[in-house]
């Protein structure tokens, strides 16, 4: 016993992760009954532009967290507006757990998430906008600055106007001023604007 | 003298200023610094805006569109520590010889598993970690009298993966080695460098590995115990949720993976079970589905 050289230790005999690798197989994998030939699958169709509308399938109907992760992460990586508007749509789900990976997803996809909010910040449902004020805290995207104005320039839930004020504090300090000023004019009768204003006025 | 908003070389962030640069960086790489590192963080962004023209504003929002990566790795590079050395971190080596080898060799005397047990470190570097790794099982597990242990060692950068294998080590990385280590584990060639033993250095197996190349990394499986220190900081969102997903895949279920001190998993992806064990934190990879 002891340290000893690679060789010892061969792959379990069940082991398929090196079968089928070429897109249709992988397509093929993707609707397996056995989850972990599903996570495989879904990472090696990275770069496969043919299997979004597969991964979306499956990533619509995978139940295993796992493997719906790893499904997102492939998908993430296209950063295809078709991509953004499904996860778009899990914004308004019941399923936490669904609503919070489509929210991480759609932060690390500027171009597709990009194509979707200026739908999403006016959509009726105010849970779903504070969502994506959450998607655009986090988004690389030149366009920041221009959603959160927007927001607290228009948006009707005071909740929804805080989100985009916070956001814009951790962004600069003349646009935190702007938003917080406008959105305490907007809602006056609101103590936490009120304080972000205070907040921002005395950023030094 | 702060740097509001013009160049301020040698000045101090506001506190909106600091604020922002903190959460950029725990997005960014999962490093949380708290208000007693204001100081070293100052430090190093000031540099970097003097190094972008001296405007915080400018380099701020340089930094968050994402306008230029370069700037992006700059400010990664200044508040990270760049070095290896032996026996770094070491309580993850307590944590791999007291709390998870022992529950590793216990399942696999109760299922009669006789296969060896096997620990990856990736990135290995220059061998630092892996030779670590090796001398602290060698030292301090009494289980590898009894179970075969494989160390496999990896690193994208075939030039590290020579000095690697050579095993020669200047005072740098010997700092924290101590004499009865160095006399029992290395010889020393010339001044104050030593190489490790040859038996050990033959005894790990060092390879090519990129981290978040799913098809290159489909070949490191069944992995018992993986090291991945101080790497996933230095990844973007979609390259470092791959790089987890990969490490997923080289563990077997109930595997334990180790990141940095200043790492966090859940920061990356949801997929491994943080397990906070008497030496620290540790995650693990949970069984999935049917293939459990």
């Amino acid at each position: 016993m002891g340290l000893v050289k690679k060789a010892a230790a061969e792959a379990p005999a069940e082991d398929r992760r090196d079968a089928g690798r070429d897109p249709e197989g992988l397509l093929a994998q993707l609707r397996s009954a056995d989850p972990e030939e599903r996570r495989r699958a879904a990472l090696d169709l990275a770069g496969v532009a043919e299997a979004v509308p597969a991964l979306l399938t499956a990533a619509r109907a995978e139940q295993q967290p796992t493997v719906r992760d790893a499904v997102l992460t492939t998908l993430a990586a296209h950063d295809l507006p078709e991509v953004a508007r499904e996860l778009a749509g899990w914004l308004g789900d019941d399923d936490a757990a669904r609503r919070n990976a489509a929210v991480v997803t759609l932060q690390a996809m500027p171009t597709g998430a990009a194509a979707v909010l200026d739908d999403l910040l006016v959509t009726g449902d105010a849970r779903v906008r504070t969502l994506a004020v959450m998607v655009i805290s986090a988004l690389v995207h030149p366009g920041v600055p221009d959603w959160l104005e927007a927001v607290v320039d228009a948006d009707p839930d005071e909740n929804v106007v805080a989100a985009a004020v916070d956001t814009a504090q951790q962004l600069e300090d003349d646009l935190a001023r702007q938003l917080a000023t406008a959105a305490a004019a907007r809602f006056p009768a609101n103590p936490y604007l009120q304080f972000l204003a205070t907040l921002a006025a005395g950023a030094r | 003298m702060s740097l509001a908003s013009t160049s301020a070389v040698g000045g101090r962030l506001t506190d909106a200023q600091f604020a922002r640069v903190r959460e950029w960086v725990y997005r960014r790489t999962g490093i949380q610094f708290g208000d007693n590192k204001r100081y070293f963080v100052d430090k190093r962004v000031t540099n970097c805006v003097r190094d972008n023209g001296g405007d915080f504003n400018l380099w701020f929002a340089s930094l968050r569109t994402g306008a230029n990566e370069r700037v992006a790795q700059q400010l990664v590079n200044e508040l990270t520590v760049n070095e290896t050395y032996f026996l770094r971190e070491d309580h993850q080596f307590d944590s791999l010889v007291r709390s998870v080898l022992p529950g590793i060799a216990q399942r696999r005397r109760a299922t009669g598993d006789g296969s060896p047990i096997r620990i990856l470190s990736v990135p290995c570097s220059t061998g630092e970690e892996p030779y670590s790794i090796a001398i602290r099982l060698l030292s301090d597990w009494p289980g590898i009298e009894e179970f075969d242990v494989e160390i496999v060692a990896a690193d994208i950068d075939t030039r590290v993966l020579e000095q690697a294998q050579r095993g020669e080590y200047g005072a740098r990385s010997m700092h924290r080695v101590p004499p009865a280590v160095r006399s029992e584990f290395f010889e020393r060639t010339e001044g104050e460098r030593y190489r490790v033993r040859g038996d050990v250095r033959e005894a790990i197996d060092f390879t090519l590995a990129n981290l978040t190349d799913t098809a290159q990394m489909r070949s490191f499986r069944a992995f018992d115990v993986v090291f991945c220190r101080n790497v996933l900081i230095y990844f973007d969102e979609i390259s470092s949720r791959r790089a987890a997903e990969n490490l997923f895949g080289a563990l077997r279920p109930g595997g334990f993976l180790f990141l940095g001190h200043s790492e966090s998993m859940s920061r990356i992806s949801p997929i491994f079970d943080p397990v906070r064990l008497p030496e620290g934190i540790a995650y693990q990879r949970p069984a999935i589905g049917a293939t459990a």
